[in-house]
């Protein structure tokens, strides 16, 4: 039995713990490899109309790896390793891709909370039974995904997927997180699928860099570090992604490590509309841009805003050279 | 201490006649209208939802009546509504308007305790005792529980009226007259009578109108403005319908009844396994019904955006493909755009008349007046 694992929404940030996890099965995987265009044309002829770029995205690799495999996994992530939830849109992800008698070959679509080990396992182990794995291996595979995951520095699993799978790999991109002098540099922020996606955000990454800008992803930032920036807030986020952004958003503008603030999103996305209303309430006038990715976006269009953008960089940054950047960062400080 | 809360539906009439009684001050926000929703519109951020714009403008226009207070339902994910809270203060600040937040979170979030403690401060104006409070309380519900049924009935039974939009016309009177009720009990009085009223219009039952459910997200449903009051449409057009979530609907399921969503999350559905937040998995629940009582078709209505619905309608979709489930997703936006809205409605309208003739014709006559679908009539 061939089962088809699709490359998109999170699997680059969860990358290596999954690869190890199915190699560790011994079944027959085969991955749905880089978005293209091939791939985006069938998601947006598949999925509802009103659903959101990175949806389409994934449904266009789904029904690529059902025309070659006898089962597809689209998981159902109901909570993350810290208990936030992402977007209605993970939860009801099987129901969203696989409407209709086009469902029939989905597989994984146990709720999983990453969050609590035993209701985890159990699921995982539930659906293994699906493709004929026997529950010894899937919890031998389990433990050693667990090892895994434990030798790893959080900050390394954490931004497996970010910026180091943007283009040519994690050497070609070895120095750009690293901060060095001279540059400008611009926190990247944005749900992961749409920064890691270089065909959905049209190479972003090395746009910036041919435009002499530094991304600064934040991925060495720690859940404390995060968590610390949600205080005076009446009620804790629960979105993964929201406690993310606005959490990397506060800590690296406090830090005073960067210029400027490049969101990706896409139109049309829930959260993202809270988030960056969160971020702007916050910042006052120091710089951001929101980029919203949808398949109409033109690239003309994209590179346009980012020339102004950086440009408008250079400028604030000889106006301001060795002052505090932000006026409300003294007082804090003080 | 002067209280309100953004307009949902007939919340105002509601929420008026409750804290009058309680003796604490409330302040009803102007109606939702075009001009409303601009003010909103240009102080939200973009993409948010439209609930959340037209509650900006409802909460300006009680800020500028002298409220000072607000209180806010909000829940745990994964949907919007319980990030509004949050960005709702944001935003008014932003305008100047330094709102006191009583954010009313579910109990996982915040605990019984800190609820309770809550909901304390919305009352602490009041000097009734605890009893009289859960007195008032049990009636308003009783008055949400009547009013609901009233309307229930004007929808099913309008396309039966002999001189057209009697029914209606009863149901526009009450709704006035509440909205100028001294208090409860009278109140109630005028729903009942307004019901005598109503059984008491001349109707020609040999009609046959086309009988159709309407789902969907629950601010748009509940809210009239929100859904270009799709239901004096639907009455003008003849079409006798059913709604089924509610005000009433939403205190049963998420205040009486605090395992609601667990009872909800057990409830089996092989199209939508679980809740992902938002009541998707209510309106495909919905749709399944339709299709078991002889609906003959569903409309959906949520506002551009939704998440949750974007999921259901992917299942509408493959259900429509599959099995000619019937189904018109209507998607608002700002955008006025009224006759569009209409014309696909009446063209949706057309065809399932049409599809219901050509059925007629190939397996005999059949009626459809009783409450539960078809029954011969004797041919
Ligand atoms: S979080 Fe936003 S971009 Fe991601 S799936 Fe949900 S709506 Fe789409
Ligand atoms: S259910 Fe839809 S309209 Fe309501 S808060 Fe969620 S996304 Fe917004």
């Amino acid at each position: 039995m061939r089962i088809g694992i699709p490359e998109a929404l999170l699997f680059r940030r969860y990358e290596p713990f999954i690869r190890k996890f199915f190699d560790n099965l011994e079944v027959d995987v085969v991955y749905s490899g880089p978005t293209n265009g091939e791939i985006m044309e069938r998601g947006i002829a598949h999925c509802v109309d009103e659903a959101c770029l990175p949806m389409k995205i994934f449904q266009g690799h789904v029904v690529k790896l059902q025309a070659e495999c006898d089962k597809v996994v689209v998981p159902r992530l109901m909570k993350c390793e810290f208990g936030d939830s992402i977007c209605p849109k993970f939860v009801g992800l099987p129901e969203l891709v696989g409407k209709g008698r086009a469902g029939s070959k989905i597989i994984f679509t146990e709720p999983l909370y990453l969050n609590d080990r035993n209701k985890l396992r159990k699921a995982v182990i539930k659906q293994s039974k699906q493709i004929g794995v026997s529950k010894a291996k899937v919890n031998d595979a389990f433990r050693a995904v667990e090892e895994f995951v434990r030798a790893r520095k959080q900050g390394e699993c954490y931004g497996a997927g970010a910026v180091s799978s943007c283009e040519g790999g994690g050497e070609n991109t070895g120095g750009i997180t690293g901060i060095h002098d001279g540059a400008i540099k611009v926190a990247l922020l944005g749900h992961p699928y749409n920064i890691s996606d270089s065909y959905a955000n049209m190479n972003l990454v090395s746009k910036l860099k041919r435009l002499g800008i530094c991304p600064v992803t934040g991925d060495e930032l720690t859940r404390e570090d995060m968590d610390e920036q949600m205080t005076g807030l009446m009620k804790a986020p629960y979105w993964r992604f929201y406690r993310e952004n606005f959490g990397k958003a506060m800590a690296l503008l406090k830090k005073g490590s960067v210029d400027g603030i490049l969101y990706v999103s896409s139109f049309c996305c829930g959260t993202d509309s809270v988030t960056i209303e969160m971020i702007r309430s916050r910042i006052g006038d120091f710089s951001m841009l929101v980029l919203k990715l949808d398949e109409h976006t033109a690239e003309a269009g994209m590179d346009t805003r980012l020339e102004a953008f950086a440009e408008l960089l250079e400028r604030r940054r000889q106006k301001s050279k060795g002052t505090v950047p932000f006026d409300f960062l003294k007082g804090e400080k003080a | 201490m002067k209280l309100t809360f953004p307009r949902f539906g007939d919340s105002n009439i509601y929420g008026r006649l409750l804290f009058r009684e309680l003796g604490v001050d409330f302040v009803v926000p102007a109606p939702n209208s075009a001009e409303g929703l601009e003010r909103g519109a240009a102080r939200a951020p973009e993409d948010i939802c439209l609930p959340f714009k037209l509650m900006i403008d409802n909460l300006l226009s009680a800020w500028e009546q002298g409220a000072d207070t607000v209180i806010m339902p909000a829940t745990m994910g994964p949907c919007r509504l319980g990030e509004y809270g949050e960005l709702l203060a944001v935003t008014m600040r932003k305008q100047g308007c330094d709102f006191r937040w009583i954010l009313l979170d579910s109990i996982s979030a915040i605990g019984v305790k800190e609820l309770v403690h809550r909901l304390a401060q919305a009352v602490e104006d009041s000097l009734c005792s605890k009893r009289q409070i859960f007195r008032v309380l049990r009636k308003t519900y009783t008055l949400i529980k009547e009013f609901e049924k009233l309307e229930a009935e004007v929808r099913r039974l309008s396309p039966y009226d002999k001189t057209a939009g009697s029914s209606k016309a009863v149901l526009r009177t009450c709704r006035r007259a509440l909205e100028q009720a001294e208090e409860l009990s009278e109140a109630i009085n005028i729903v009942r009578q307004s019901k005598k009223e109503l059984h008491s219009l001349p109707r020609d039952m040999s009609k046959r109108p086309l009988r159709l459910l309407v789902t969907g997200e629950i601010y748009t449903q509940i809210e009239a403005f929100a859904n270009h009051y799709i239901e004096d449409t639907l009455m003008d057009l003849g079409v006798s319908f059913e709604k089924n979530i509610s005000i009433g609907w939403w205190v049963r399921n998420t205040v009486l009844n605090p395992f609601g969503g667990m009872l909800a999350e057990a409830k089996k559905n092989p199209l939508m396994p679980h809740r992902i937040g938002g009541y998707a998995k209510e309106t495909i629940n919905e749709a399944l019904r339709c299709k078991k009582e002889g609906f003959d078709g569903i409309l959906q209505l949520f506002p551009v955006g939704c998440m949750p619905e974007i999921v259901a309608k992917s299942v509408f979709d493959g259900l429509a493909k599959d099995e000619g489930l019937p189904v018109l997703s209507i998607v608002y936006d700002e955008m006025g755009g009224e006759a569009g809205y209409l014309t696909r409605i009446e063209a949706f309208i057309d065809m399932l008349e049409r599809k219901r003739d050509m059925e007629n014709v190939l397996s005999g006559d059949r009626c459809r007046i009783g409450k539960h679908g078809f029954c011969c009539n004797g041919r």
